[in-house]
């Protein structure tokens, strides 16, 4: 310890931290404490403190280290189960999110298709060729685009599934 | 007063003195963590009962202090530093369960409820369980920590979160405290 208010405190805390204080200290010294109000002071309180500490000795209970560690380790497992769940919980609700999100922007650009698809066929309708184009094509487009919106959102899950 | 042979707390046997002069890894072996809690987790305890004045709580805030200092995984320097640092978890899970009782309405605990928790049914011990209980919490931990434990004041300011610089004032009006309240006046002596 350091910056005490009196320079022999280190020397009485040494006599008491070895049990010599008060018996087998030395005689000066225990002048010194008898007329030093800081470290009668200091020989009081580091002295009970110090006796109920070795006699508190008796009253520790303390678990062995071994099941210490085990029980650390069991808690260790558990915490790493429950953040692991709550991680496999948050990737399938964006997947979930993400799959609705791609079958409503599925069906958006399939109604915008259709429109342009007919735009373009009315504007081109004297060619022979694309006369003979089926009418269903936007029916077509969106039996195309549908599985292709559900299967991205399970693609992106096995790929973050192995982390 | 009696004559009583303390051991030194800081006193390491050889072979401990020895692993502890080498810088510590983060991450603890079972070998490593079961050593390091046979050498602390008495004095941890002790500690956490005095200052919380509840064996119960020290019971449960041990466990919780060793679990959260081996899932930080830091790195110390050695045998004291790694020390300090449980005892600084320590601290602060005690400080929490003091905020607890204090939002379940329990924070003027009666001195002698509380002194009686901490009591070991000696007269002397007695005295200084109520005397304890008569301070605050930082107060308690410093006084333990510097005389009990034998905690240098730098060690104190690291455990209990002040600047080296305010602990030997704290520690000074916490012993004055203290020792009025045993019955020793400013004057150094003891009244009857």
């Amino acid at each position: 310890m350091t910056s005490y208010e009196c320079n022999r405190e280190v020397e009485l805390l040494d006599e008491i931290g070895n049990g010599h204080w008060p018996d087998a200290a030395d005689s000066e010294l225990r002048s010194h404490v008898e007329s030093c109000a800081s470290c009668t002071e200091t020989a009081v309180v580091a002295s009970a403190l110090l006796e109920d500490r070795v006699q508190g000795e008796h009253e520790v209970s303390v678990r062995p280290s071994g099941a210490a560690w085990f029980r650390i380790q069991m808690r260790t497992q558990s915490d790493a189960r429950v953040a692991a769940a709550r991680t496999v919980r948050r990737v399938h609700a964006t997947l979930v999110a993400c799959t609705f999100a791609a079958l409503i922007a599925g069906l958006a650009a399939t109604s915008l298709l259709g429109k342009m698809w007919s735009w373009f066929a009315g504007a081109v309708s004297d060619t022979s060729i694309l006369s003979s184009l089926p009418a269903a094509s936007p029916t077509l487009l969106l039996i195309a685009i549908i599985p292709i919106a559900a299967l991205a959102p399970v693609a992106l899950y096995l790929a973050i599934a192995k982390q | 007063m009696t004559t009583t042979t303390v051991p030194r707390e800081m006193t390491l046997t050889t072979d401990s003195a020895e692993a502890a002069s080498q810088a510590v890894s983060a991450v603890m072996s079972e070998e490593e963590f079961r050593a390091f809690y046979d050498r602390s987790a008495r004095g941890l305890w002790l500690y956490l009962a005095r200052i919380t004045g509840d064996r119960q709580l020290a019971d449960d805030l041990v466990q919780e202090a060793f679990y959260r200092f081996y899932r930080a995984g830091a790195t110390h320097q050695d045998e004291r530093h790694r020390r300090n640092s449980l005892f600084r978890i320590g601290t602060n899970l005690a400080r929490d369960s003091y905020r607890r009782r204090r939002h379940a309405a329990e924070d003027q605990l009666p001195e002698e409820e509380m002194a009686s928790k901490m009591s070991s049914g000696l007269d002397e011990r007695e005295d200084l369980t109520r005397a304890l209980a008569q301070l605050k919490p930082q107060q308690r931990e410093m006084l333990w920590l510097a005389y009990a434990h034998g905690s240098s004041h730098e060690e104190i300011a690291s455990i209990i979160g002040v600047t080296p610089g305010s602990v030997k004032s704290l520690l000074l009006r916490a012993r004055r405290k203290l020792a009025g309240i045993l019955g020793i006046d400013p004057r150094g002596r003891r009244s009857e």
